[in-house]
């Protein structure tokens, strides 16, 4: 096998010997190219390059490569110089793989190379070598390297396959930043795993594909329906793969129930007090939201489920594709007979909505608050809430607000950050 | 040279041994000569190794060619009698065949011109 | 290796098809160790196809094919057993012919290098050329020594003589005669001129329609084939499998007679001729 594969790196040493050219010039050259022929030049630095070599133009140049040499494996001439001899028709597919796979890696050596060395802004180098020398860059090359090559193998053309490949790899890379939106969003790290498996199942899934094409092609075994259909949905399993571990995720996600404490952002401590004190009346209700699809809902003294705000199920299932960003703010709070104040946010809003009924009559909205920078709701004889609207740090000012039947009234209500005082003996009313 | 003819009716190793009594005969081979290896004999007339090879078994039972200091193939003394006697078995034959075609019927230029026309082959 | 007893080469039923396009069709074919057998066929009959299947390149759709006692299963194992000399040789241009030789080495498992490098020697065949400037007569030598290097007990030829000039020719008619005479070597060739491989083949099949329809002993097409000319009065040809037209102008004709006893009816008012193998086997593809 190393002969083989000693073999197919002489072969393609020219080609190879090239592309390391263009990458190793691509910065000095390219750079001050690019600085003529653009006029808004100043993010052009041999770093940002470099850069876009790395995201964009050595995967393609890869995936090309592989492309031809997919191709390559399969013409004619290759019959009478390589398939005659004594190895196996699949291996001599292997042995131009693993080729195309050890120069790939010397390419992304050199490039790994270059961006710690080219000049630049820091911050550009760093994202540069960050996406470099992270693992699932090296999971997409070989994406790229096995899906170029196989469908060009399959189709027999270098051009059309390298681009059906790169589509493929395309459409199935984009459900993985998807799931990484997911995993974060909603802290789903028990199907981390998934990564690592639809990568390695996309690859052998690819090489599944090759030894039946080898089958079907060099061979000339019959071409039954079924294999032809399972070549075909090997070849675009990777898309399948993605999208189907990008649906476990929005399963995952819409099975999430989290306590609205979640969103909270931490009671400022000069309030804290005041918090403390309001023993009756309205107490906090402990709200659990369920981030999919935003339903709000809390469990009575029974053990029933009350629903506050129904879920919202517009977004088409199972391909969530935006998820939800956790920035609602979500508190309630609630007397004994049940009447509910509500307070929440949502996500791309910059104002509150503040909500008045009970859990089964459904609450209404009430009145519509800025945010500030911090909203609170707390509970007692009658509810308050609280907004910190500090002005570029220096004190704390405090807009106390007293929500009665009707209109909100609306009182300043600061606290001179050197003093410290706590603000519960200047509670208007 | 030994000159086969594939479609002859006799056997190609008769043609051999037939041929190497022709070669003695004329005095082109001598006892104490080594014949050709059956290997380079078979690559010259482009022959199978295995005709070649009975041919030169038969001759060396027949005494033609005979093993001498480790050597094989190397034709013998009575190589000579040997083709001789077949050159007078071939004689007989032609004499009988031609002296049969007169009798029934065959005139003397018939005979003449069948000759004519081996002649014409052996050449 | 195989036992003695045993074919080296044994198939049965071998059936191919490309597509609607069927080649072989159920076709039988023995070799015996140490034969040498002609493979007689027109172009695109399948000769290409049956030994690529031979060689474990192409899998069959139906039938059983037995090589060197393995049968042929994808791994390439045969391949490294025969010794292949295809229709278009190629080898890698960038290559050296001591490099390709290197090459090979590596990868077949009885090279014996010695033996290469004479066979280079005495074909004149430069080793420091490189394959690229290589002309068809040289590639054809370095063709037949890379198949004989590592001295299989089987050899495939095909074509291996067409479009050679005469003297690179008679090196690789007087090669496999070596070869055969090293002992144990079975031989399967398929030639367009097979005329010239008259002393040396055993057995000739004719391949036509996907099967070998007829196989015939050297000897018989050697010394039990003729020509005949004959008047034929009326449009009339006799009805035999062993006669067979080779031209005909007005009423007189001439026939190519194959078998001894089909001369029978045909000895008085013709004249008689043995007919050379070319002839027979042009005869023979003729229908």
């Amino acid at each position: 096998m190393r002969t083989l594969i000693a073999l197919q790196l002489k072969k393609n040493l020219i080609g190879f010997a090239g592309l390391a050219v263009c990458l190793l010039a691509s910065a000095p050259l390219g750079t001050p190219i690019l600085r003529h022929l653009l006029p808004n030049n100043d993010g052009i630095t041999e770093a940002f390059v470099v850069l876009f070599m790395g995201v964009i133009g050595l995967p393609l140049m890869i995936l090309l490569y592989s492309g031809k040499c997919g191709f390559q494996s399969a013409e004619e001439s290759i019959l009478n110089t390589e398939q005659t001899l004594p190895i196996s028709q699949y291996q001599l597919l292997l042995s131009s793989l693993t080729s195309i796979l050890v120069q790939a890696a010397g390419l992304i050596l050199i490039l790994n190379f270059l961006v710690a060395f080219v000049p630049g802004p820091y911050n550009i180098r760093k994202v540069a070598i960050s996406l470099v020398r992270d693992f699932p860059y090296y999971f997409v090359m070989l994406q790229v390297v096995l899906s170029g090559f196989a469908f060009s193998y399959a189709l027999k053309n270098g051009i059309a396959g390298g681009f059906f490949g790169g589509v493929v790899v395309l459409c199935a890379g984009y459900p993985f930043g998807m799931m990484l939106d997911y995993k974060l969003a909603y802290s789903i790290d028990r199907l981390t795993p998934m990564f690592y498996l639809v990568s390695i199942a996309a690859a052998s899934s690819a090489l599944a594909a090759i030894k039946l094409l080898s089958d079907v092609s060099d061979r000339k075994e019959k071409k039954t329906i079924f294999k032809l259909s399972l070549i075909s949905f090997l070849l675009l399993a990777p898309l399948i793969l993605s999208f189907a571990s990008l649906t476990a995720f929005n399963l995952a996600a819409r099975s999430l129930i989290i306590s609205a404490e979640d969103y909270h952002i931490k009671l400022p401590a000069a309030i804290k007090p005041i918090a403390t004190n309001l023993k009756t009346g309205y107490s906090p209700v402990n709200l659990l939201v369920r981030p999919y699809t935003e339903e709000v809902f809390f469990i009575d003294s029974s053990g029933e489920k009350n629903v506050l705000v129904p879920g919202n199920n517009e977004y088409n299932f199972p391909f969530r594709m935006r998820p939800m960003r956790k920035y609602l703010i979500l508190q309630a709070v609630m007397n004994p007979e049940g009447e509910i104040w509500l307070l929440r946010r949502e996500p791309s809003s910059r104002t509150c909505d503040l909500l008045n009924g009970t859990a089964k009559n459904g609450l209404k909205a009430y009145a519509v608050l800025a945010r500030g920078k911090g909203i609170w709701l707390l509970g007692g004889e009658r509810p308050i809430i609280f907004t910190d609207k500090s002005k570029f740090g220096l004190g704390q000012y405090y807009r106390c607000q007293l929500p009665g039947k009707g209109i909100v009234d609306c009182k300043e209500y600061s606290i001179a950050g050197t003093d410290k005082k706590a603000p519960s003996a200047q509670l208007p009313g | 040279m030994i000159k086969i003819d594939l479609h002859s009716q006799t056997p190609i190793y008769e043609q051999i041994k037939t041929g190497f009594k022709g070669l003695v005969q004329k005095g082109l081979l001598l006892p104490g000569d080594a014949a050709p290896s059956i290997r380079t004999l078979a690559s010259q007339l482009k022959l199978n190794p295995n005709t070649v090879a009975r041919a030169y078994r038969e001759l060396t039972v027949e005494g033609f060619f005979e093993s001498k200091r480790g050597e094989e193939n190397i034709i013998s003394p009575l190589a000579k009698d040997l083709a001789n006697a077949n050159t007078r078995a071939l004689k007989a034959r032609v004499m009988q065949a031609a002296t049969d075609g007169l009798k029934n019927g065959l005139t003397k230029e018939d005979i003449e011109e069948i000759i004519n026309k081996v002649k014409k082959g052996a050449i | 290796m195989s036992a003695n007893n045993e074919n080296i080469v044994s198939v049965n039923g071998l059936s191919k098809s490309f597509g609607r396009h069927e080649v072989l069709k159920g076709l039988n074919l023995e070799a015996a160790r140490g034969q040498v057998i002609g493979i007689l066929g027109r172009n695109g009959t399948g000769k290409t196809t049956l030994f690529k299947i031979l060689l474990d390149l192409i899998a069959p759709d139906q039938g059983s094919v037995r090589a060197l006692g393995l049968s042929p299963d994808g791994s390439g194992k045969l391949r490294g057993l025969i010794g292949y000399v295809p229709e278009k040789p190629a080898f890698h241009g960038f290559m050296r012919v001591e490099e390709v030789l290197d090459f090979r080495a590596k990868l077949f498992p009885r090279w014996d290098m010695g033996k290469a490098l004479e066979l280079c020697k005495k074909l004149e065949l430069d080793t420091k050329a490189k394959v690229k400037d290589l002309s068809k007569g040289n590639t054809a030598k370095l063709a037949w020594i890379t198949a004989v290097a590592h001295n299989p007990e089987l050899l495939l030829l095909d074509e291996p003589t067409s479009g050679l000039d005469y003297l690179v020719r008679d090196h690789i008619l007087s090669g496999l005669v070596n070869e055969l005479a090293d002992g144990g070597k079975t031989i399967i060739i398929a030639n367009h001129r097979m005329g010239e491989m008259g002393g040396i083949l055993d057995k000739v099949c004719l391949l036509k329609d996907g099967v070998i329809s007829a196989v015939y002993e050297a000897e018989f097409l050697k010394t039990e084939t003729f020509r005949v000319s004959i008047r034929l009065e009326n449009a009339e040809l006799p009805e035999n499998a062993g006669v067979k037209l080779l031209s005909r102008s007005g009423s007189l004709a001439e026939l190519a007679v194959f078998g001894r006893k089909n001369m029978e009816n045909l000895k008085t008012g013709s004249e008689i001729q043995p007919m050379d193998l070319d002839t027979a086997f042009k005869a023979l593809l003729g229908d």
